[in-house]
């Protein structure tokens, strides 16, 4: 048995294909994927500074002087009375300026420009002024005596927000730095270690093997072995690599990070005896139907992109759980569901490794 | 020239699959360019934000200010979900901020002693100021209305939820036409595939070529009165044919419907050709250098997928991205898409680049299959 | 008691018999060549006998071993050179011959030692650190050789181990399959090359149609279909000479069944058991004729063969 699976490791080191594939081909996808994707890990696209100029006509002293106040007192933007309002059009649909306000009695007007994300922006700070408004004319109608005194207060400086950062930064490397290897063990694990016994077949030492006096199981759990080190290696070269020639992080304390490894070597095992079952099992190349499965799999758990989500679908994929419980515990330190991936692979690994063994003893050699 | 028109009518017939492929990339290339114009609108926002309220108050005034973040301040409010659950879709920035009513809290503003509510975002997101602005906007408007309620809820409600009728709208100032750059923006991610496109069609002439050497039909061909240099020029000759039938239709289809291009048609014209010439030059020289077919398809995939991302065939490098914008500077497809893509700022050098890249490509092949010849 | 006893063997695949009450003994330390067109069920016979394929009837003993009830002490005893080239690509040839060497149980030295022998034997030696994908069709086809030889077999299968290799190569593996002899294996070997059937094998067997036809020496064989060999004479005589005298002379002396001519041949057939055929030389001088070339044919296992089996192309 240790025979074979020394044959097998020797089969993997020698062949540059498959250790380019194992290790530097997901350092590289780490690596420009992570890189060339991070300014697009967005929830909404910075708005920056806002530049508008703006007109009030047909209104009192008071609303004027609350709209001005209100317009010029936000330290992201930076506006400008103006009384020609075709030269303020004009420069917005060139793009030198980002719009053209006008206030006209109670009614704001907003002459936007082709950057939406400005435009939003715009009328949320406009709506908040008509909130404001708003309430002071309610006050007005209610409390008159106490508008003066309302008036006076001076609550422009104040804030009544406590902002927080979430103090947990995950950048794009660091996600791929995840989901790149949960990439590498559904298609190279899976569907590599599919082929296994094919493989003997092309090079016609099936027979061979099968002849020996080695009985047909020691043959059979030897290839699976021989797989480990393949696991270890992608596993652990490929972190090795993202967080010192990358920066990846992972967790902040060793057990963590034993933890992660552990659980993605077990789902490594797992997703390499499954393969072999499947390449016992299948009359039919295994990889040709394994390969599909495992990228729509893959493409639909965000592996290769966060976007690619279907809520209720995603989240029953392995491939997103395993990766969800990665997240879990190398951002907030929470074990629990690496623990549960972790025993539920080995448990796989073993049940799937005696449903392979049973099935490869019952197997003719030619 | 015989020999040569006799060598790329058979690799034509032995490319039938590639040539049928390469069709149908092509008419997908036209297909992804109306679904790339959209890209031009890369400020295009979402009406609304999406933030996830925690509210630890459930009272009227914390059902006004959800209904202001809402109505007002166009946020799209997530709830019912755990705090588990709000910090995941933080990190995957599926939401923009985390916001949490404290508990007291309507109770806390009729006091005049207002608790502060508590916005959570990344560290690094740039539009948490503004985030602040819309909330401080209604806490003003609520600590003006408590002082004027002095403790009577129902009129610090009816304060803050009474509207005016005062009027917000917008009206666009844009009048020039944006349809260019929607062109523009469709040809550029149309051609973006297609630069990986061409390549996964130009395995089908390196196998070709590799069978050859393989199988000794080449050598059978050199002992007829074909020459070597003659079997690279009818080879390069029937792969072109299926690597411009990849890059062209879409460019083809923007001329003859008359589309709004900006972009100089002759530069682009050459630069598709070239790009074609330069896949084909590379899937010989691929098929000369390598004699497994396991390391051929390795090799292919690199070029077509990572080497299409790294040219910027997907979307644009960043400056963000450092010492990754020169490696890509480093790929064909960099010079080709940063030229269909409007961004260069000489066309000509791009067509200098690619015509320097096609000659290399061709010129390593002639050479290393006179030494094999030898 | 024979090595290898195989009684009314029967292999169906399906409605098809493959193999159809096939009967023959091995006996210790003889070279058994097993021949037969493509599709006879050489290939099914040799599957059966190295525990490769189950059967549906029949005994096989090996050594005195039920193949049924000790199939793996037979395993050990039995090495195969498979028809096609069975290597690992990426294995130096010393790291093949060890791998499939330990698989039969040897270890440490013992491995190491078997193996070089192995390589020593059939000549790569110096090829140890090679691996398959620099070596030659020959050098591939001894290392083949190598790795079903380094466990010590006692039964060695050999299933066309020459194909494709040049006269050099298949010389050594010939000469290689006779010093096995000479240590004592027992060797079962198929070919389509009948000149090294002739050469190495004591007795052959020719199956077709997954049936024993005929088994026996060459001799054996050759005198299935016939019983004489032909002498060929040619020579030169004038217009005038006697032909008719001379042929009749001819077929009268002992052991020759009959005389003719061939053009300027003289055609004699001579029995088998002839093995010295001076005095018909002597007697074809008494007329004076000059003898320019004298040629004796016997019918080879090609002959044997074909008459056997016929000339139908399968």
């Amino acid at each position: 048995m240790l025979k074979v699976a020394i044959k097998e490791m020797k089969g993997y080191f020698r062949s540059p294909v498959a250790v380019f594939m194992t290790v530097f081909f997901p350092c590289l996808l780490i690596y420009v994927l992570g890189t060339m994707l991070q300014s697009l890990d967005i929830s909404d696209h910075s708005i920056g500074d806002i530049n508008v100029k703006y007109n009030i006509s047909a209104t009192d002293k008071y609303n004027a002087d609350a709209f001005k106040t209100f317009i010029t007192g936000i330290d992201m933007v930076k506006a400008e009375e103006t009384t020609d309002k075709e030269e303020a059009l004009s420069l917005t649909d060139k793009g030198e300026i980002n719009a053209y306000i006008e206030l006209n009695g109670d009614d704001i007007k907003v002459f936007t420009g082709d950057n939406d994300t400005i435009n939003r922006a715009l009328r949320s700070m406009l709506g908040s002024y008509n909130t404001m408004a708003d309430t002071y004319k309610n006050i007005a109608m209610v409390n008159p005596a106490a508008l003066q005194e309302i008036i006076n207060k001076d609550i422009s400086e104040m804030s009544y927000v406590e902002q927080n950062g979430l103090g947990i930064t995950r950048s794009m490397i660091d996600y791929y730095a995840v989901s790149v290897i949960v990439m590498m063990i559904f298609m190279s694990g899976v569907t590599g270690q599919s082929e296994a016994f094919k493989e003997e077949k092309n090079t016609n030492t099936y027979s061979r093997l099968l002849l020996t006096t080695t009985p047909k199981l020691s043959v059979f759990f030897g290839k699976v072995i021989g797989s480990i080190p393949t696991s270890v290696i992608t596993v652990g070269a490929t972190m090795i690599f993202a967080v010192v020639f990358f920066g990846a992080n992972y967790c902040s304390d060793i057990l963590g990070n034993v933890l992660l490894v552990v659980m993605l070597l077990s789902v490594s095992l797992a997703a390499t005896s499954l393969g072999t079952v499947a390449g016992l099992i299948m009359k039919i190349p295994a990889a040709s139907v394994l390969m599909p499965i495992c990228w729509q799999m893959l493409f639909f758990s965000g592996t290769f992109s966060k976007e690619n989500f279907i809520e209720g679908y995603s989240t029953s994929l392995p491939p997103y759980l395993i990766q969800q419980a990665a997240f879990d515990l190398t951002l907030f330190g929470d074990g629990s569901g690496a623990i549960a991936v972790t025993l539920i692979s080995l448990a796989l690994f073993i049940i799937l490794t005696v449903i392979g063994a049973a099935i490869f003893s019952k197997k003719k050699a030619v | 020239m015989n020999n040569i028109v006799k060598i790329f009518c058979g690799t034509l017939r032995r490319l039938k699959i590639a040539i049928i492929l390469a069709l149908i990339c092509g008419i997908a290339g036209v297909a992804l360019y109306f679904p790339g114009r959209g890209t031009a609108d890369a400020f295009m926002a979402d009406e609304k934000i999406d933030v996830a309220v925690i509210d630890n108050d459930n009272s009227e005034l914390s059902k006004c200010l959800k209904t202001y973040f809402d109505k007002k301040v166009n946020m799209n409010i997530v709830e019912e979900a755990t705090v588990k659950k709000y910090n995941d879709m933080l990190i995957n920035t599926d939401i923009s901020a985390i916001i949490e009513i404290p508990e007291d809290f309507q109770q806390s503003v009729i006091d005049g002693n207002i608790k502060k509510i508590t916005s959570t975002t990344l560290d690094d997101y740039e539009n948490a100021a503004y985030v602040s602005v819309y909330i401080d906007g209604f806490m003003r408007s609520a600590d003006v209305a408590s002082a004027a309620a002095k403790g009577d809820k129902d009129m610090l409600i009816k304060i803050l939820s009474t509207e005016t009728g005062a009027e917000l709208t917008t009206e666009s100032a844009v009048i020039s036409s944006r349809e260019a750059v929607y062109v523009q923006s469709g040809y550029y991610f149309s051609s973006g595939f297609l630069t990986m496109l061409v390549y996964g069609v130009g395995i089908f002439v390196t196998l070709a070529v590799m069978d050859d050497k393989t199988y000794g039909t080449y050598n059978r061909m050199r002992a007829s009165s074909v020459t070597g240099m003659q079997y690279i020029i009818g080879t390069s000759m029937a792969s072109s044919i299926s690597s411009l039938l990849v890059m062209l239709p879409v460019l083809l289809f923007l001329i003859i419907s008359g589309a709004e291009i900006t972009f100089s048609i002759p530069y682009v014209l050459i630069a598709n050709i070239l790009f074609a010439l330069i896949s084909t030059a590379l899937a010989i020289f691929i098929a000369l250098l390598v004699n497994e077919k396991a390391t051929i398809f390795m090799l292919s995939g690199c070029i077509a997928g990572l080497g299409s991302i790294l040219g910027g065939a997907f979307f644009p490098i960043m400056e963000s991205a450092g010492p990754l914008k020169y490696i890509s500077m480093l790929t064909p497809q960099f010079w080709f898409t940063d030229l269909v893509g409007g961004s260069s700022a000489n066309p000509l050098i791009n067509i200098t680049v690619l015509a320097l890249y096609t000659a290399l490509l061709f010129l390593a092949s002639a050479v290393i299959f006179s030494k094999r010849a030898k | 008691m024979a090595f290898v006893e195989v009684k009314k063997l029967v292999k169906n695949y399906g409605e098809f018999c493959a193999v159809d009450n096939l009967s023959f003994v091995v006996e210790e330390g003889e070279i058994f060549g097993l021949i037969g067109p493509n599709g006879a069920g050489k290939s099914t016979t040799i599957n059966v006998i190295t525990t490769l394929d189950d059967f549906n009837s029949g005994n096989i003993k090996i050594n005195g071993l039920d193949i049924v009830k000790d199939c793996s002490k037979i395993r050990g005893l039995v090495g195969v050179v498979p028809q096609e080239i069975a290597l690992y690509p990426y294995l130096t040839a010393l790291e093949n011959v060890k791998f499939f060497a330990s698989l039969y149980g040897l270890k440490g030295k013992e491995l190491h030692d078997s193996a070089m022998k192995a390589l020593q034997f059939t000549g790569l030696a110096d090829k140890a650190e090679l691996k398959p994908k620099k070596m030659s069709g020959g050098m591939k086809r001894r290392l083949n050789i190598a790795c079903g030889i380094a466990h010590h077999p006692k039964l060695i299968v050999m299933d066309e181990p020459t194909v494709g290799v040049d006269a050099q190569s298949r010389e050594h593996i010939m000469n290689s399959i006779l010093s096995l002899k000479e240590k004592g294996a027992t060797v079962i070997y198929t070919s389509h090359y009948m000149h090294e059937v002739e050469t190495i094998c004591d007795r052959i067997a020719i199956i077709d149609h997954g049936q024993l036809v005929a088994s026996g020496t060459e001799q054996e064989l050759v005198s299935m279909i016939t019983d004489c060999r032909t002498i060929r004479v040619k020579t030169k005589w004038s217009a005038d000479f006697d032909i008719s005298r001379l042929t009749t002379t001819l077929s009268a002396l002992p052991g020759v069944n009959g005389a003719s001519i061939d053009e300027n041949t003289i055609k004699i057939d001579v029995k088998l058991t002839e093995n010295d055929f001076s005095y018909i030389i002597d007697e074809i001088r008494k007329f004076g004729l000059p003898l320019t070339s004298v040629n004796c044919e016997t019918p080879d296992l090609d002959a044997v063969f074909l008459a056997l089996t016929g000339h139908d192309i399968r």
